[in-house]
């Protein structure tokens, strides 16, 4: 399916840029050709069958979003860092980032001067982290590639100290429309490097959001994720190659968003790989959530740890479907991945797949996944010691995601963002059902 | 023995019930038309509602496609090869097991089944089913005095009209999926039980079931309907004959239980499973399901599937009735180059109904098995509960282990738990077990056997027995 | 069996052997006559438990050199299964969890199996119960136990019991006990002790291998070896156990630096 709005407009855009190498410009008719026949998947597309996508098919969000000076207003995120890069829709504003404290250790530069500068590079680093696959929102971004960031570590064995904040702002408050962002991460052998992405939007739009990350050997990355969209409709995908003992721990959140679509697709390449997939989210309104991640573990010796967990309320609708492929050659795989829903209203839905698909016998995989209402006895110990009913669900609430949090190692931030998402759930009544 | 090399031996083992009877059959040319079914239908003498039925269900099948979706490789089907109708000569109604061919007597003797009365020590009724036709059912005469009707599918057709025509299809109407429609249309015979309200069946009711012909495709139905505050246990096994082609099984199961009533239904499925490169084997497409129609009724399905070169079934239950209870307990191994994909559905819809799934899978060879499942918790099914615990077993490193679960909840006071673990057999396991003088294979056998009890321990005592000692074959050791 | 050595039950000379190509054991000779009781003690990391492992036939462990004889066979051409047919016992160190099969199904399976080899009969469920009850007393074993799923769940000093339970099921002629007392408290010590001592004989050797003295005040012990670096590194009798009671074993590095030394 895909309406008439989405082919013209995308099919305008993407014919206005202006690619100077031959393989920018090969992604780019593919993608376009690919979006132009493929349009959006229904529903009877296993891997789409929960993702209300027609909506968003019907192309409010089709244009791509003007340049834009506001900033919606939002309370700044409690965090030391080392640099600011700030992409409003889409565009990377020198103008709006902070790199003045950058140490030669880390490179960071918009993918509108590498199409300009460097686009045989380009092509090779996006063909390399981000190769081509049949995925509408790929499409969109490949047809419509325009700017971003490439953010590197280059010093071997660097430590960056303080975080690279990532600041999104889509700012639809002059008219509806869409902003397409391609990100690439590397970080050098034996290097650390800490980010934090952040979401903010006004208006109805569409952020398509999209990261390929190469971690070599020994090089590790903590990526923090903060989205804090109005109601806006986001998706998120990154693709994370990990080399041998490297290791990848992702913490994602949301507060509001219409439609949340978050993509994690993590491939160990080289033996003795661990990664941290974690995740915390409230559901609200008609609000939907949607979460795959897929896992493959292609080598030996690789860990993997696995944790989300949502609350729903009104008429939101929460999805987990993660993916652990243990491959025949990855014995000794390590692999735990729960997702846990609480429903706290009668229209509220959950739907979850927890998936194993294993060739390998010397394994070790787990999953767990739990569905229920709040525990009641839990709730009563509260009230017994004097805590009202609401107090206590609330109280409950948000025990039961900052659970998530416990091992992030910066608490200023954890608490900001846990009070955050409580503060998003006391925004609806608790429901008492 | 290394555990290498008796894993390599427990993937060479032989298929021990691949033996032909030889008896003349009477059967239709290989095909698939209106007339095949037509003829199938005046064979059996059906009424003309019954017709009716199939050929409807027919002409919905040739909307329908052959599904893909299962995680399974197989070769296509080709329908026009299939004989769709083959029974055992003489086909007149027998009136005593006197009559039955001597030849067919002997076969089930020899899958150790008994249809002689007076030999039967332990209570089990069996009905026998040869190449879709029910050939002898044991303690009927007895059975009735209850109440109970327990027979072939055909004889209720004509003896029980109206039971028949009333619940046939209730449960898994054909246009449910492809199997379903095609069965719908041609099947030829199966099992049929009614238990009266308030009544206990006093033994076990069973049904054999055997693929002997060539060529033959297997299309049985099997009708349950447990009246109010009645209780039945229903015991189904199957075997078949080593061929080189791979031979269709496309039953229907459908369960109804009213009002307090549980049935309970048990198989331990030993199709022939193809040779070690994957050559023949029966491809078992089941539709397997149960109403739990009444209040505070429940329907219990085990499974221990051995064999079959690709099976593919979830029986599943459809929890209406308010305090309904449905349970799922599977074993499923796959060895050499088996496939399975099979698991459950359970769907809440009444209020404080609860359902339990234990699956145990054991990949062996090359052998891939996927467990996948459903529990859907609709809107109105206040304080539903499920429990699923899938676990999977790899014994060598060419097989497969899937878990695929589906969890959909509509309803906030719900509470869905699903748990699933991957393990292989410890070498410290092993090596413990030797230690105390048990030889590895035998060991294998015994741990195996101790991941699947929570199964067992749910059949009947004389199939629990069957299934570790199928296991302990299957797995080339012997157990107990 | 040779005639020389004619109450030599296990006569191990020159044994080396490895992990994973870490070598553990670097020459071992030990000679233990039927019914002597050895201990062999030693530091963490001097081999004690790899010496028991091997001599059970674990096939993680690979030998290098050496031979070793039990009753005039040579042991080492034996699968794990057929030693302990032929009367090894090992109590492990930490006993196996199987879940599902029950410590009774268990134990009956493993003495047919010992019983098959010797060309006698089975024992039937029944004659088994008889034999397991009369033998449970003897280490104070709950019969509950016998019920549950083999070690699956069971407290340390259970697990213990269940392993000298087993011993006088299976009726051994030489039971190697390694670090038996391990996680025991001191009540648990004893009644495990006593069960070994009850079950000590004329025709059965015991190696019982351990860490401390203290085990060895109720298994009072014929023969005690030092093991270090993977060698004997002394013998003596059972004074030689209290006396590293009292040095602990920092004596053993300051021999091997003389040693050192004056190589």
């Amino acid at each position: 399916m895909v309406a008439k709005t989405w082919t013209e407009q995308v099919h305008t855009s993407s014919l206005k840029f202006d690619d100077q190498g031959a393989g920018l410009k090969r992604r780019r008719e593919h993608a376009l050709e690919q979006f132009m026949s493929d349009g959006f998947p229904s529903r009877k597309h296993e891997e789409w069958r929960y993702t209300p996508l027609s909506r968003l098919a019907e192309g409010p969000c089709s244009p791509l979003l003007e340049p834009s000076e506001g900033i919606p207003e939002s309370s700044d995120l409690p965090i030391e860092m080392m640099a600011k890069v700030v992409l409003l829709n889409g565009e990377f504003r020198q103008d709006l980032s902070d790199l003045s404290a950058l140490p030669p250790a880390v490179r960071i530069q918009s993918l509108n001067q590498m199409r300009r500068t460097d686009p045989d590079q380009l092509a090779s680093l996006l063909d390399q982290f981000l190769p081509q696959t049949s995925h509408p929102f790929h499409h969109l971004s490949d047809a419509l590639l325009d700017d971003g960031v490439h953010i590197e570590v280059v010093e071997e064995g660097a430590k960056i100290e303080s975080p690279i904040h990532i600041l999104h702002i889509i700012d639809g408050q002059a008219h509806s429309g869409s902003a397409h962002v391609t990100g690439l991460i590397q970080v050098a052998t034996g290097a650390h490097l800490d980010v934090i992405e952040e979401i903010r939007s006004t208006g109805e739009v569409l952020g398509n959001l999209r990261w390929g990350i190469g971690l070599d050997p020994q090089a590790t990355l903590k990526r923090v994720r903060a989205f804090r969209p109005e109601c806006a409709s986001i998706f998120h995908g990154t693709r994370v190659v990990q080399q041998q003992g490297s290791r990848f721990d992702d913490l994602f959140s949301s507060s509001g968003g219409e439609l949340i679509r978050n993509e994690l697709h993590v491939i160990h390449e080289g033996t003795g790989c661990h990664c941290e997939l974690l995740g915390a989210y409230v559901g609200r309104g008609k609000e939907h959530l949607d979460h795959h991640t897929t896992i493959d573990h292609k080598v030996e010796d690789c860990t993997s740890r696995e944790v989300y967990r949502g609350v729903l309320s009104d008429r939101a609708r929460g999805v987990f479907s993660g993916m652990i492929h243990v491959h025949q050659d990855a014995q000794r795989t390590d692999a735990k991945q729960s997702n846990d829903t609480i429903l706290l209203s009668d229209t509220a839905e959950a739907n979850t797949r927890p998936r194993l698909e294993i060739y390998a016998d010397d394994v070790k995989c787990t999953h767990g996944a739990t569905i229920g209402e709040l525990d009641e006895n839990a709730i009563f110990y509260l009230r017994s010691r004097g805590v009202s009913v609401d107090e206590a669900r609330k109280i409950m609430v948000r025990a039961f995601t900052s659970e998530v949090f416990v091992q992030m190692e910066d608490r200023q931030l954890s608490d900001f963002i846990v009070n955050e998402i409580q503060e998003s759930i006391q925004a609806v009544e608790v429901d008492h059902g | 023995m290394t555990e290498a090399e008796e894993l390599k031996k427990i993937a060479d083992r032989e298929y021990e019930f691949g033996f032909v009877t030889d008896v003349e059959s009477d059967s239709l040319p290989p095909g698939l038309d209106e007339s095949t079914i037509r003829q199938i239908s005046s064979r059996k003498d059906e009424p003309e509602w019954l017709l009716e039925y199939r050929l409807k269900a027919y002409r919905h099948w040739l909307t329908m496609e052959d599904p893909s979706w299962p995680k399974v490789e197989r070769n296509a089907i080709d329908y026009q090869q299939i004989i769709y109708y083959s029974a055992p000569k003489p086909k007149k109604v027998l009136d005593s097991l006197d009559e039955v061919d001597p030849e067919l007597i002997e076969t089930f003797e020899k899958l150790g089944i008994s249809l002689d009365e007076q030999k039967r020590l332990s209570g089990v009724a069996v009905d026998a089913v040869f190449d879709s036709v029910s050939v002898a059912t044991t303690f009927s005469d007895k059975l009735a005095e209850m109440g109970i009707i327990f027979g072939s599918f055909s004889g209720a057709v004509k003896e029980h009209p109206d039971l028949v025509r009333k619940y046939m299809g209730s449960v898994v109407p054909y246009t449910d999926n492809f199997f379903a429609a095609l069965n719908a249309a041609v099947f030829t015979d199966g099992s049929f039980c009614y238990i009266p309200p308030g009544v206990k069946c006093p033994m076990e009711l069973s049904t054999y079931f055997r693929i002997n012909a060539a060529g033959t495709g297997q299309f049985e139905r099997t009708l349950i309907i447990a009246d109010e505050k009645s209780t039945v246990s229903y015991l189904e096994g199957c075997t078949a004959p080593m061929r080189d082609e791979n031979q269709l099984h496309a039953a229907v199961v459908e369960l109804v239980a009213l009002e307090d009533a549980t049935i309970k239904y048990s198989t331990v499925q030993n199709w022939y499973p193809g040779d070690a490169d994957g050559v023949g084997g029966i491809y078992n497409f089941v539709t397997k399901r149960g109403i739990c129609k009444g209040a505070r009724s429940k329907i219990s399905w085990t499974q221990v599937e051995t064999g079959s070169a690709v099976t593919w079934k979830y029986p599943s239950c459809v929890l209406l009735g308010d305090d309904s209870v449905g349970e799922f307990y599977s074993v499923a191994l796959t060895n050499n180059m088996q496939q399975a994909d099979t698991g459950t559905k359970m769907v809440h819809i009444g209020k404080r109904t609860s359902s339990t799934i234990v699956s145990k899978g054991i990949s062996a060879g090359r052998g891939q098995n996927t467990y996948r499942g459903l529990v859907d918790v609709k809107k109105g099914a206040t304080n539903a509960r499920n429990f699923s615990q899938c676990d999977s077993m790899l014994l060598g490193d060419r097989c497969g282990a899937h878990t695929f679960p589906y969890i959909e909840v509509r309803n906030s006071t719900a509470k869905v738990e699903h748990e699933a673990t991957t393990s292989k057999i410890g070498e410290d396991q092993i090596f413990y077990c030797n230690q105390r003088g048990i030889s590895t294979e035998d060991a294998v056998s015994m741990i195996v056997n101790g991941f699947c009890k929570e199964v067992f321990s749910e059949l009947p005592m004389e199939f629990a027995v069957e299934a570790q000692k199928l296991l302990a074959v299957s797995l080339e050791g012997s157990v107990g | 069996m040779s005639g020389k050595k004619e109450n030599s039950m296990l006569e191990i000379k020159g044994l080396c052997a490895s992990v994973e190509g870490t070598t553990i054991l670097r020459g071992i000779d030990l000679d233990v006559k039927a019914g002597e009781v050895h201990a062999i003690m030693g530091p963490n990391g001097s081999g004690k438990s790899t010496l028991a492992n091997v001599l059970a036939g674990r096939e993680d462990y690979s030998v290098d050199a050496g031979t070793v004889q039990y009753n005039g066979i040579d042991l080492l051409e034996l699968s794990a299964d057929e030693r302990a047919c032929e009367g090894i016992f090992l109590a492990f160190q930490y006993p196996v969890s199987i879940p599902g099969i029950s410590n009774a199904y268990f134990l009956r399976t493993a003495l047919n199996a010992v019983r098959r080899y010797r060309d006698e009969s089975e024992v039937d469920p029944v004659d088994f119960l008889e034999l397991v009850r009369s033998k449970m007393d003897l280490v104070g074993m709950d019969e509950k136990l016998l019920h549950r799923a083999v070690n699956d769940g069971f407290s340390g000093g259970e697990k213990k019991r269940n392993e000298i339970l087993q011993m006088a099921v299976l009726d051994p002629k030489l039971a190697i006990l390694d670090e038996t007392d391990s996680g025991l408290d001191i009540d648990a010590l004893r009644i495990v002790a006593e069960g070994v001592n009850a079950l000590r004989k004329e025709e059965r050797s015991i190696v019982v291998v351990t860490h401390y003295q203290r085990l060895l005040d109720y298994i009072v012990p014929d023969h005690v070896h030092v093991l270090s670096d993977g060698k004997i590194a002394r013998s003596g009798d059972k004074s030689l156990a209290l006396e590293l009671e009292k040095e602990g074993y920092s004596w053993l590095q300051a021999d091997d630096a003389k040693a050192g030394n004056n190589a």
